[in-house]
C-alpha cells in the first residue's frame, strides 16, 4: 500500500473528522441512542458511555463564518467556541440531545447560557466545574463534581449508571487509549507510515462515533499500516504543540512543505490517550478524577503544573526525535498564549528550534502561516 | 457641621488614605525588600484578614500591573509586554504584570501563591511567575477556586485557603494567631458594613459624594496591609458621617449639578479620572458604582471557630468580591448585581465597559443587554481596554456614552 489514504477504514475516518454529522451517528440516533456534545476532554465521556450515551466531541468543523455566533459573541473571543457555537446555531448539531460545558476557559464556560438564550433546542445542559491547580487535594473535590454531572444525566435521561458500568466504561475508553498508542508509536519509526494530518483524522473520528467501532476500526487500520510503504523520507520531524487541533491545516501545511509531524501536545492528540485511567479500585469516579487532576493536568489553565507540561512536552520531543517544534494557539487564548511563552525557552534550552504563533481556528488567508512555517524548516534544514 | 468643615474633613480623609494606600503599591514591596523583610506575592489576594492577622507584607501582582497602567511609562510597558510575545488578545492588564515580572522589575519575594481567580489572564500571569526562572527556588502555592456556588465548594476552597494560611506559617516559622485573627475579622466586619453603609448614603438624591470615595475605601478595607485595623474602621466611620452630613444637607458632588446618574459596571478604565470628571461636568453625568466602588454586601465572617472564619472568607471572596463572583459566577449573578444596584443606587443607565481582556463578558454580552432590556434598564456596552487608552481614548468613551444617553434620552 502505498499511503493509507487508499484504505477504506481511513477514508471512513476522514470522512467522520472532515464533517459534524456521520453515518455512524445516523444508525445510533436510529436505533434510539442518544447523543451528547462535550467541549473538553477534562469531561469524561466515561460517565455518558456508562449510560448508554454516545458522546461526540464538539468541534466547528464546516465552518466558514461566525456571523451567526457574533450576535452571542464578541470578535474577542477565540474562534474555536465561536466557530462551533455557529454551527449550533446554523442547525449543524440538531443531533444532539445534550451538550456538557465545562470552566476550561472564560468563553467555553460561557456557551451554555449562550446555547440556551439562543433558543437552540437541545434539550440536556449542564455546566461542570474543573479542578483548577493539581494535587491530590483536588481529586475528592472534582469527583464530587463528577458525581454531580452523573446524577444529572441519569435523572434527565433516566438511565442508571453503575459503578460496574463506569468500570466497563473505563475499560472500553482504555482500550482506545492503548490502541492510539501503538498508532502513536508507528510515529516513531525513520519513516512513519502515516503523516500527521492522517493521525488528526484517526484522532478526531475516534471522538465521533461510537467507541466500540471506533476500536474494531482502529484495529483494521493498525493491521494496514503494516503494508505502507515506508520508504518516503521527510525533510524534518516536527511536533505540534497547543489548543484544540480538530484540523489537518497546520499538518497540511507543513506536510506539503515536505516535513512530516510525528507527533503532538494536544488536546486532540496525545493529551486524550498518554495514559490509561486505573481500572482498580471500586470508585470508578475516583479513579477518573484521578487520572484527569494528577494524571494528565496537561491543559495550561491548570494552575502551578507547568513543569508537569514540560516534561511531557519535552519527554515527546525526545521519543518521537523530533527536529522542531511549532506551537500554535488561537487568537484570544491566554493560558496557551502564556504556555507557548515558556516552552520557548525550555526548547531553546534542549537546543530543539520552535516557532510559536497565534492563529485563527479557521483561517481567511492562510499564506502568512505557510511563509512561517516554510521558513521554519528551512531554518532546521540548514 | 459648616461647609468648610466638612471640606476639611474630606481633605483629611484623602490625605490618611493616600497614605494608607501605599501598602499595596510596587514601591512599599521594592521597600520591603530592601529592608530585608519578609513577603509574599499573589496573583489575587483571596485572604487579606489572613496575611493582616500574620503581619506580612503581601502583595498583588495583578494591582502591580493595574497601577502601573496609569503611570507615565505605561505605554511604553504594554508594547514591552507585547514584544514578550505573550497573548495578543491578552487583557493589558495582566500582561503588563506579566512584563514587569519578566523584567525584573517586581523584587523576589519569599513566597508566593497563585490560583485560577478570577479569569483565564490571571491564569496565565500565574503560570508565568510560578515558571518565572530567578525565582525558581521561592517556596509556591496553587489554589483552585471553584466556579460552582454551593456549600460544598465554598468548605472545599475554605480547606485551601487555610492550607494556604499553613503554607504561609511555614514558611514564616510563626504561628497565624486564632484570637488576633479573630478580632481582625470581626473588624473587617465593621468595615465591611460601613462600606454598605457609605453605597446606601450614596443612593441619595442628590449623591453626595463623587465615585473616587468607594475606591479609596475598597484600597483599604479590602486592599492591601491595614484590613481589619481599627485605624481603617475609624477613618471609614468618618467618612460615612461625613458623607451622612451631606445627604442631611441635601449636598450633591461639589460643583455638580447631577442630571443623570449611571453605573460603570467594570473596573473603572484608566481614562476614568478625566472621563468621569468631564461626563459629570459636561452632561452632569454622575458615576455611582463599578467594582472598585463595591459597597456589599459582604458575607460577615463567622468568628465561632476556625472552620468557620475560612469557610466564610471563601464565601465571602468567591460570592461577594466584584470580578471574581462575575468573572467566575453566571449570568444571574452579573444581571442580577445590575438590577438591585440599578435600583438602589436609582441609576437611569448602566454602563457595561466590556473590557476586551475579560472574554467571559464579552462571551455573554448579548444575554447581559437581552436580560437589562427585559427589565428596562438601558444599558450599553463600550468595549475598551480597561489599560490601554490607545484602544479607546477617554474621549472616545465619552462620545459613546454621550451618544448613548441621548438615544435613551436622558440628554434632552
Amino acid at each position: 500500500m502505498e499511503s493509507i489514504k487508499s484504505s477504506d477504514v481511513f477514508k471512513k475516518f476522514s470522512g467522520i473528522a472532515t464533517s459534524l454529522k456521520n453515518s455512524e451517528i445516523e444508525n445510533w440516533k436510529k436505533q434510539g441512542g442518544k447523543v451528547i456534545g462535550y467541549f473538553c476532554p477534562v469531561i469524561p465521556e466515561e460517565v455518558f458511555i456508562a449510560g448508554g450515551i454516545l458522546p461526540f466531541r464538539m468541534r466547528g468543523t464546516g465552518s466558514t463564518t461566525t456571523d451567526s455566533a457574533d450576535v452571542y459573541l464578541k470578535p474577542v473571543n477565540c474562534g474555536f467556541p465561536r466557530h462551533t457555537f455557529n454551527q449550533a446555531l446554523i442547525g449543524e448539531y440538531d443531533f444532539l440531545d445534550g451538550l456538557v460545558v465545562n470552566t476550561c476557559c472564560d468563553t467555553i464556560m460561557r456557551l451554555a447560557v449562550d446555547w440556551e438564550h439562543a433558543g437552540i433546542k437541545t434539550p440536556f445542559i449542564y455546566s461542570l466545574d474543573n479542578a483548577h491547580a493539581g494535587g491530590e487535594a483536588m481529586v475528592g473535590h472534582f469527583r464530587n463534581q463528577l458525581q454531580k454531572m452523573k446524577d444529572a444525566v441519569e435523572k434527565y435521561f433516566n438511565v442508571e449508571i453503575t459503578e460496574q458500568k463506569l468500570q466497563d466504561a473505563i475499560k472500553l475508553c482504555n482500550e482506545t487509549k492503548l490502541l492510539q498508542q501503538k498508532l502513536y508509536e508507528l510515529r516513531k519509526l525513520p519513516n512513519p507510515p502515516i503523516t500527521g494530518s492522517e493521525t488528526v483524522a484517526v484522532m478526531v473520528a475516534g471522538s465521533s462515533m461510537p467507541k466500540e467501532q471506533y476500536n474494531k476500526d482502529l484495529k483494521t487500520l493498525l493491521d494496514e499500516l503494516g503494508n505502507v510503504n515506508t520508504d518516503k523520507k521527510y525533510s524534518a520531524r516536527l511536533m505540534i504543540i497547543g489548543c484544540g487541533h480538530d484540523d489537518t491545516l497546520l499538518c497540511d501545511i507543513i506536510e506539503e512543505l515536505g516535513a512530516v509531524v510525528v507527533t503532538d501536545q494536544t488536546c486532540f492528540g496525545s493529551r486524550v490517550m498518554i495514559k490509561t485511567i486505573s481500572e482498580e479500585g471500586d470508585d470508578p469516579l475516583m479513579s477518573i478524577a484521578g487520572y484527569l487532576v494528577l494524571d494528565v493536568p496537561y491543559c495550561p489553565k491548570t494552575i502551578g503544573t507547568h513543569p508537569e507540561r514540560k516534561q511531557f512536552t519535552m519527554g515527546l520531543a525526545k521519543d518521537y526525535k523530533v527536529d522542531g517544534a511549532v506551537g500554535q494557539c488561537f487568537i484570544s487564548c491566554d493560558p496557551w498564549a502564556a504556555e507557548l511563552y515558556l516552552l520557548k525557552s525550555e526548547f531553546q534550552e534542549a537546543g530543539i528550534p520552535f516557532i510559536w504563533f497565534e492563529r485563527e481556528y479557521i483561517p481567511d488567508l492562510i499564506g502568512q502561516l505557510k511563509t512561517r512555517v516554510e521558513a521554519f524548516i528551512e531554518t532546521i534544514n540548514n | 457641621m459648616d461647609t468648610d468643615n466638612n471640606k476639611n474633613i474630606f481633605d483629611q480623609l484623602n490625605k490618611e488614605c493616600n497614605e494608607y494606600s501605599k501598602a499595596i503599591f510596587l514601591e512599599s514591596c521594592v521597600e520591603v525588600a530592601k529592608n530585608g523583610e519578609q513577603f509574599g506575592l499573589t496573583t489575587e489576594d483571596c485572604f487579606p484578614e489572613v496575611h493582616c492577622a500574620l503581619g506580612l507584607p503581601y502583595y498583588s501582582i495583578a494591582v502591580f500591573g493595574g497601577v502601573m497602567s496609569q503611570m507615565p511609562q505605561a505605554f511604553d510597558l504594554i508594547d514591552k509586554s507585547k514584544e514578550m510575545g505573550v497573548g495578543s488578545m491578552t487583557c493589558s492588564g495582566p500582561k503588563l504584570a506579566m512584563y514587569m515580572v519578566e523584567s525584573g522589575m517586581i523584587p523576589k519575594p519569599n513566597m508566593i501563591i497563585t490560583g485560577n481567580q478570577p479569569c483565564d489572564a490571571i491564569s496565565a500571569l500565574g503560570d508565568l511567575v510560578n515558571s518565572y526562572k530567578p525565582w525558581a527556588d521561592v517556596p509556591k502555592f496553587y489554589m483552585s477556586a471553584p466556579h460552582d456556588k454551593s456549600e460544598e465548594s465554598y468548605v472545599f476552597y475554605g480547606k485551601q485557603m487555610r492550607a494556604a494560611a499553613a503554607f504561609l506559617e511555614d514558611i514564616l516559622g510563626r504561628k497565624l494567631d486564632m484570637n488576633k485573627l479573630k478580632q481582625i475579622s470581626e473588624e473587617a466586619n465593621k468595615q465591611c458594613q460601613l462600606m454598605l453603609e457609605l453605597q446606601v448614603l450614596k443612593s441619595a438624591v442628590p449623591t453626595p459624594i463623587d465615585w473616587t470615595w468607594g475606591r479609596s475605601a475598597t484600597r483599604i478595607a479590602r486592599w492591601g496591609s491595614r484590613v481589619g485595623s481599627p485605624v481603617v474602621t475609624e477613618w471609614l466611620e468618618r467618612l460615612v458621617a461625613a458623607t451622612e452630613q451631606r445627604v442631611k444637607e441635601k449636598k450633591g458632588i461639589d460643583g455638580i449639578t447631577e442630571k443623570i446618574r449611571f453605573m460603570w459596571y467594570d473596573m473603572v478604565p484608566t481614562s476614568s479620572e478625566k472621563l468621569f470628571s468631564r461626563l459629570a461636568n459636561e452632561l452632569g453625568a454622575v458615576e455611582l458604582m463599578d467594582y472598585y466602588n463595591w459597597g456589599g454586601p459582604w458575607t460577615p465572617i463567622d468568628t465561632s471557630s476556625e472552620e468557620a472564619m475560612f469557610t466564610s472568607f471563601a464565601k465571602r471572596y468567591l460570592k461577594d468580591t466584584p470580578m471574581v463572583k462575575h468573572a467566575m459566577g453566571t449570568v444571574q449573578s452579573f444581571t442580577d448585581d445590575i438590577t438591585r444596584l440599578y435600583k438602589e443606587l436609582k441609576c437611569d443607565a448602566v454602563v457595561l465597559g466590556l473590557n476586551i481582556g475579560h472574554k467571559e463578558q464579552n462571551a455573554m454580552y448579548r444575554v447581559i443587554e437581552d436580560i437589562c432590556r427585559e427589565r428596562g434598564i438601558p444599558i450599553q456596552m463600550i468595549g475598551c481596554d480597561l489599560w490601554d487608552e490607545r484602544y479607546m481614548t477617554g474621549d472616545q468613551i465619552f462620545d459613546k456614552i454621550q451618544m448613548f444617553f441621548e438615544v435613551s434620552g436622558l440628554i434632552k
